[in-house]
Formats: C-alpha cells, structure tokens, sequence
C-alpha cells in the first residue's frame, strides 16, 4: 500500500468509526454502602435528639404538674379533711409550712381533729392519759 | 464566550480522568475488543490502527483522537487541554507521522511476508 500524505491519510483515519462506549459502570456497592451509612447515622443522630428532647420535654412537664399538685395540696384546709396523713401531704406540708414546728403543730392539731371509727381510741389519747412511772 | 463542543470534551475528559483516579473501578479493556468500525470490512486496517494508537504517548494519542475523531479544531483542543495551538499542532503531526509509519510499516511487512 503506498504511503499517503497526510491530507489522504486523514481522510482514511477518519473512515474508521470509532464503536460506540459502554457505560460507565455504576456506583459501587461499597459506596453506596458507605452513603446508606452514614445517612443512617444522621438519621439515627437525628432520632435520638428528638427522643431526648421529647423525654427532658416530659420530665418537665410532669415536675411541674408535681409541683402544681403539692401547691394545691399545700393549703391548710387540706388537713381539715378527714384523709389519712400520708407522705405526700407530709411532703407537701413539710414544702408550705414557714417553719419546721409549724408543720409538727399543723400535724398534731390535725391527727386530734380526725375523728376516730367507733369502737377506737386514739393511741395518742391513751398514752397521754396514761400515767407512767419512770 | 465558551466553546460548546470543547465544553462538552473537557466535561467528559475529566469524568474520566477521575474515572481512572479510582483505581480498583478500571477494567482492563479486552486485547482483542475491537475499538472502530472499520470501512469494507478491513479488520486488518482496525488491527493496526488500535496497535498503532496503542503505541502512542498518550499526549500524542490525546490530540489525535480529538482531532481525527472528535472534529475539533487546534483551537478548541488547546482551550481543552490548556496547551498552546503550536504545542497541540506539533504533537499532532509527530502523532500523525508516527501512526502512518506504524500502520504502513506493519501492513507492508504483512504483504512482503
């Protein structure tokens, strides 16, 4: 075949028609691994400060409805019922009273006030009435 | 104002440069895989221009598939790859003399054996 000039030999390159590519392959699963990870993460990340801003949200409701019970509790007229003394009005006492021996006179002068089933004594009211040698 | 055609050529240059950077993604082309379509059927002719292409630097082989088969100009091939047009023209024609020694030099070897 005689060599061409470089005018012809252009024009015999070009017949040749370069095949069409084939596609880049796709992301690889490594990849998308590590991008389903780390918005997993995120994801999670995320979740976990809503659960904990719900729960510090619940705690702090529930302290002031706490709070807001022992206020209403707190009253004296609370003590001219008739219910038993539990810890809870002790608490609440203990919290509204101004003084501790306040508190103590508040429960005392309640625990006469209740008034007993019939049939039963005050074990305060025996033991005050009864004479003890010491 | 910006070349499309060469806009388009730098797009798809530095998607595969980037391609190759990652490199456990390459995929050794097939020895034997043909990489034109040749005229009449000349299998041979193919043969000796992928081996001769092969065979080039690949600065060389650069300006000469944009030129050849890319259709762009000197110009456009220096804005792409950020040469000079001498640069581009003079690798060009060392590419060019080069191949044409390659493929001739094996077909005539071919036909004299």
């Amino acid at each position: 075949m005689p060599t061409l000039d470089d005018e012809h030999f252009e024009a015999y390159l070009k017949q040749f028609r370069p095949c069409v590519p084939e596609p880049l392959p796709a992301v690889e699963p490594r990849h998308r691994a590590r991008r389903v990870f780390i918005l997993g993460a995120w994801a999670t990340a995320a979740v976990a400060i809503l659960v904990l801003g719900a729960l510090t949200l619940h705690i702090h409701t529930n302290r002031v409805r706490v709070a807001e019970t022992i206020g209403n509790a707190g009253t004296p007229e609370f003590f001219q019922d008739s219910q038993p003394l539990t810890m809870r009005s002790a608490n609440a006492l203990m919290a509204k009273a101004p003084s501790f021996k306040t508190m103590v006179d508040d429960m005392a002068f309640r625990s006469q006030t209740v008034p007993l089933p019939k049939g039963k004594r005050s074990a305060v009211g025996v033991l005050g009435k009864e004479k003890i040698k010491l | 104002m910006v070349d499309k055609k060469a806009y388009l050529f730098a797009c798809v240059r530095n998607a595969a440069l980037n391609d190759s950077k990652l490199g456990d993604r390459n995929t050794p082309l097939e020895p034997d895989s043909a990489w034109f379509r040749p005229p009449d059927r000349d299998y041979t002719g193919e043969q000796n221009l992928r081996r001769a292409l092969e065979a080039l630097p690949n600065e060389q082989r650069q300006v000469m598939v944009l030129h050849i088969w890319g259709e762009l100009t000197f110009s456009q091939i220096s804005d792409l790859l950020g040469l000079s047009s001498n640069t581009v023209a003079s690798r060009y024609r060392y590419a060019l003399a080069k191949l044409r020694d390659s493929m001739f030099a094996k077909e005539n070897s071919c036909a004299n054996s």
